[in-house]
């Protein structure tokens, strides 16, 4: 049982919400983004140059790090090209 | 909070919760409803919110803002005045109900005269001749008052543990 | 879809039935009889638009909820295109449900079966051991999940297992004039308050949509209680004022209760009133402004109330706006959903008020709709019995009457409010269905 929160955060976002861009560079975490098919735990990981965005899957034990570059490109790749990735490797 | 320990509350006054609680639900099967307000703060909060079946690692399965029940003392006063009617067609002839509270869990409340009390509560809800009764299974998390040496409940926070209830309407309090 | 064949006896009854109606009769056994459920899950839910989810319910891209058709369980998402597909929630491999929670975000749904993964639009990508299992023996094209038609009207998602279905705008034709004054609050519209109230009850369907396609009838006797308290803004002698407006060879109907002095757009918000005067048509505002009580019912199973409901006797309160459907699961048995709308540009404290008085009065525990649940079982019970089926109702209130000449809103529109017309409409829609004239 989860007693109540006084403002929901996702029962009636607000459409097309921008989220404020974190000053204190965001270093809070980890962060789990989960849905009935599977659950994933998001985090920054410091390397000794520099930083990369951390999915783990705690279901499939499988990681991939990510640095800036990557992620900007995920950025602007179509919904399509994910599908695309889920359809060659369906699972790990 | 690790290292500040709250006092937990001494055998004499939880007991006198588990009876308070027992005693308030005497009142609702009994349906000596004045007697049941009196049971009340004049600010109580009284709370049934509404459960959405949902996976494990959602934000929430009990939702944060949908409400069956929004009550003050003035619309749970409302709700009393309407069965006195004799027009309560859904309590006419009333239900028969059984309150079963247990699993009584008293912890310091957020005031120094406040306790927070969880409780499960089962009600047996039997209507007419029908053989097959309403059961709903509830987690209660309420705040008990001390007011003039007397325990009132400040606040009731009952979940229902079906997401779909079973029960052509909800005539009966929490 | 395969459908069973009807019995002659059993055509010729529902024939019958059809006749009837245009005489004011309508039979008792209908609203708990296991036949006519059979019949009505071929006739009527799978050939006419079924209300499916409210737009607000899924505004994000993956956004979905399960839903019902007749009893097939639906997933009704919002692609990441945008737009919004309903699908099958049974995986095309073996069988298994797609999504078990009733609400999530997805982009693409994995089954926990066999692991095949579908768009959230429906289509097959992912299948497991593709080369080495099927050797090319699937076509990923060929085995997506089923597909529903839908279309969409104000927010209202609707969907249809008919292929051959006309398009929702003809389906609803000119009772959009009156769903706008529940869709329209204000320039953006109206939104849920919040999942829906969920619960089972010994009703049939057809019961609470005939109540709520305008039954005013009812409402002094079965609701007395807010009249003795207070808390109706009309009273005995003046409730029967207002219209029935019921759109003939469609099913739809609304009954419009009026109070003499009741000011204009009362327990609206003034911005929001003022609004609606400006982006409503001249007609539709003279008929919304005087409206006190809206009560409606679009065929065949969802429902509408927007009613003025204050806790202090006497005044006019908040305007609340309850939407539901009553989803058949069996003779007499169904599973309501009931959603509070809310006007999307009213201010926050707005809908907390209307939020609350739609908890109070409407919700499975709201004072109001205790009662005429209560009131429904025993119809149904009493519906189902062997000397009920010889029984019929009258449907007879409003036979002759003609259409008000004033009222400046489209359909039969007919005073006063108390009125069988609507019902006549309805039941004959109905029949049209069942005897499969549609």
């Amino acid at each position: 049982m989860n007693e109540a929160v006084p403002v929901p955060a996702a029962e009636n976002p607000d459409d097309g919400e921008v989220l404020a861009y974190p000053r204190d560079g965001g270093n809070e975490g980890p962060i789990v983004v989960a849905n009935e098919f599977v659950d994933v735990v998001v985090r920054k990981v410091d390397t000794r140059n520099g930083v990369r965005l951390e999915i783990w899957s705690p279901r499939h034990n499988t990681c991939v790090r990510f640095d800036a570059v990557a992620l900007d490109c995920l950025s602007y790749q179509e919904p399509e090209f994910i599908t695309s990735l889920l359809a060659r490797k369906p699972g790990p | 909070m690790i290292g500040v320990a709250d006092p937990k509350p001494d055998r004499d006054t939880v007991f006198d919760v588990t009876d308070f609680l027992h005693r308030e639900a005497l009142a609702l099967d009994e349906r000596r409803f004045r007697d049941w307000l009196d049971h009340l703060t004049d600010d109580v909060a009284y709370v049934v919110p509404l459960r959405v079946t949902r996976e494990g690692q959602a934000g929430w399965e009990v939702s944060p803002t949908s409400r069956i029940f929004d009550d003050d003392k003035q619309t749970l006063t409302l709700r009393i005045e309407r069965l006195e009617t004799d027009f309560a067609w859904a309590e006419q002839p009333p239900s028969r109900t059984r309150h079963y509270v247990t699993n009584v869990v008293a912890d310091p409340g957020e005031r120094e005269d406040e306790l927070l009390v969880s409780s499960n509560c089962l009600i047996y809800r039997s209507r007419g001749d029908s053989i097959e009764p309403n059961l709903y299974s509830i987690a209660r998390k309420d705040t008990v008052r001390r007011v003039d040496g007397r325990l009132l409940l400040a606040r009731r926070y009952a979940v229902l543990d079906q997401s779909v209830i079973n029960g052509h309407n909800l005539s009966i309090l929490f | 879809m395969a459908t069973d064949p009807v019995s002659p006896g059993a055509e010729a009854a529902l024939e019958s039935i059809r006749d009837g109606i245009a005489k004011g009769r309508f039979p008792a056994h209908v609203f708990n009889d296991r036949q006519i459920f059979d019949i009505e899950r071929q006739r009527v839910f799978s050939k006419a638009w079924c209300f499916l989810a409210h737009e607000s319910e899924i505004p994000d891209r993956g956004d979905y909820v399960t839903r019902y058709i007749a009893d097939n369980n639906l997933i009704v998402a919002r692609a990441e295109s945008g737009d919004i597909h309903a699908s099958l929630n049974m995986c095309r491999h073996r069988g298994n449900m797609m999504c078990k929670s009733e609400m999530g975000n997805a982009s693409h749904f994995r089954c926990s079966y066999h692991g095949w993964v579908y768009k959230n639009s429906g289509e097959l990508v992912g299948v497991p051991y593709m080369k080495e299992g099927y050797e090319g023996r699937i076509d990923k094209r060929d085995w997506g999940l089923v597909k529903v038609r839908t279309q969409t009207y104000a927010g209202l998602v609707f969907g249809t297992i008919d292929p051959d279905a006309p398009p929702l705008e003809e389906y609803l034709g000119d009772f959009r004039f009156y769903l706008d004054l529940y869709l329209k609050q204000g320039s953006s519209g109206s939104e849920v308050h919040g999942p829906p109230d969920h619960w089972v009850t010994d009703t049939d369907w057809k019961i609470a949509a005939e109540n709520f396609a305008g039954d005013g009838y009812h409402t002094p006797v079965a609701h007395q209680f807010g009249f003795n308290l207070g808390y109706f803004a009309s009273s005995g002698s003046t409730h029967s004022q207002g219209w029935a407006a019921s759109i003939p060879g469609k099913g739809h109907g609304i009954g419009l209760g009026h109070t003499p002095g009741f000011p204009p757009f009362a327990g609206f918000p003034e911005e929001l009133a003022d609004e609606m005067r400006r982006s409503l048509s001249p007609e539709q505002v003279e008929v919304f402004s005087q409206t006190r009580t809206a009560v409606g019912t679009v065929f065949p199973n969802l429902s509408f109330l927007m009613q003025p409901f204050s806790i202090v006797p006497g005044e006019a309160g908040v305007r609340f706006v309850t939407m539901r459907l009553y989803h058949p699961i069996g003779p007499g048995r169904t599973e309501m959903y009931s959603w509070c709308l809310v006007p999307k540009d009213a201010s926050e404290q707005y809908k907390r008020e209307a939020y609350r008085a739609y908890t109070l009065a409407f919700a499975q525990a709201g004072t109001f709709e205790q009662d005429d649940l209560e009131n429904w079982a025993r119809v149904t019970r009493s519906a189902g019995s062997t000397m009920a089926r010889d029984i019929e109702f009258p449907y007879v209130m409003g036979m002759d009457s003609v259409r008000d000449p004033d009222f400046p809103g489209p359909g039969h529109v007919v005073t006063p409010y108390v009125n069988d017309s609507n019902f006549r409409n309805l039941w004959s829609r109905w029949s049209d269905y069942m005897t499969g004239q549609v």
